[in-house]
């Protein structure tokens, strides 16, 4: 049997395989469930919208629109707990979202939505428990990610600057629209993401919960037991030297049997 | 939900141990579709989206359930096809039994169309592997089917 034959054998094959109606209408019936808002929150929901709608339109007097609340540039920053900040044109934080229980711990006790970013990092590096995290792991990855693949480099200064100011040594990369998406589905930061995507490329089988309950240092620490590389783009904040890369955030794997 | 429904459905097929563990995870998948919060730049975008997390739905069920690598994804067995035991049903069950990287690669190659790199994106892999699994699911189905 050649290629071509077995190929049309398979679409066939799958070609007769339909989603049982059962399952298609159970799977219908969630998604209508989970999409109902209540009336009250809808109504208290359209009210919020309308005045942000009002903020924005004062915004952007008087001339021009000033796009204050599109999300530009991602930060995320790993080593267990793990946050990611969703920042606007003007580096100002429009969200931030702890991507795992520890990371949203953090966001409660330190709020930081509203701040320029290197107000942000410098509270977040200086919370006790991404401090201790840090001096256990000696290892704080920050990734930022362009969503128009952009140049980061001027927030990569400021996260610098915040790191020196906080005494807390980070390696600090960027990374792509594309990565920052792949990510985003999975669930992961993008520090996390790489890891994983490295990790799997090297025939290593780990979840993505795993992934997410790993510490930067652990995976790392995996890695290496495996001969697999992570380097990252190394512009060192803290007390290091500054680094020299221009922030591509190229990562180099190599893979030891 | 309609456009995709079947593919998203044979992905959790070709996972799933069970076939209610492939009902759970078609189920979350779409759950998810319903809060992916930015739009979708394309139809293929969408696709695209569907497959990572479908696959990755089922990674993480089947992780969550502690269930055995080499399980065969019973629900690809016992689908039902319009000619139980022919050549389709020998066809699906040779699939059943490839490795979960060979069958994902493969279906995706020659069901869905994808290149090998498109499925290396998809996968996060690299190209040079999924050639790898495509040539030798193949190889290994062709001998089933002899």
């Amino acid at each position: 049997m050649n290629d071509q034959k077995l190929d049309s054998l398979l679409a066939e094959a799958f070609g007769e395989l339909h989603t049982p109606e059962e399952l298609a209408a159970a799977t219908a019936d969630a998604v209508r469930k989970a999409s109902f808002v209540p009336a009250k929150r809808l109504i208290r929901t359209r009210l919020v919208a309308a005045i942000a709608a009002c903020l924005v339109l004062l915004a952007a007097i008087p001339s021009g629109i000033y796009l204050y609340n599109d999300v530009t540039t991602v930060v995320s920053i790993d080593v267990n707990p793990s946050v990611e900040l969703s920042l606007n044109r003007f580096d100002r934080v429009l969200s931030a979202r702890g991507a795992n229980d520890d990371g949203a711990a953090l966001l409660a006790s330190v709020p930081v939505v509203g701040l320029d970013c290197e107000e942000a990092v410098r509270l977040l590096l200086a919370d006790e428990s991404i401090r201790q995290a840090a001096s256990e792991a000696n290892r704080v990855e920050i990734v930022v990610a362009s969503l128009s693949d952009g140049d980061t480099s001027a927030i990569q200064e400021k996260i610098r600057s915040a790191s020196a100011a906080a005494s807390c040594p980070c390696n600090c990369s960027s990374a792509t629209a594309d990565e920052l998406q792949a990510a985003n589905e999975a669930g992961l930061t993008v520090g996390k993401y790489r890891a994983y995507t490295a990790l799997q490329e090297a025939g290593i089988d780990i979840s993505l919960d795993e992934v997410r309950s790993m510490t930067m240092h652990e995976l790392h620490e995996l890695a290496d037991e495996h001969g697999i590389e992570l380097e990252h783009d190394q512009n060192q904040g803290g007390n290091a030297e500054h680094g020299s890369g221009n922030g591509q955030g190229n990562e180099h794997r190599t893979g030891r049997p | 939900m309609g456009r995709y429904a079947d593919m998203v459905w044979h992905i959790c097929l070709l996972h799933a141990s069970q076939r209610s563990d492939a009902q759970d995870a078609f189920q979350n998948t779409f759950l998810k579709h319903l809060t992916h919060e930015k739009p979708f730049e394309s139809d293929e975008h969408e696709k695209a989206w569907l497959i990572r997390v479908a696959i990755n739905t089922c990674n993480d069920q089947h992780k969550r359930s502690h269930r055995n690598d080499d399980e065969l994804p019973e629900g690809l067995q016992s689908a039902t096809l319009d000619q139980p035991g022919g050549e389709l049903s020998d066809v699906l069950d040779a699939m059943a039994k490839l490795p979960r990287d060979q069958r994902d690669a493969l279906y995706l190659n020659a069901v869905q169309g994808y290149t090998a790199e498109e499925i290396a994106r998809l996968m996060g892999s690299t190209t040079g592997t999924v050639y790898s699994w495509i040539s030798r699911a193949r190889a290994r189905l062709k001998e089933a089917l002899r």
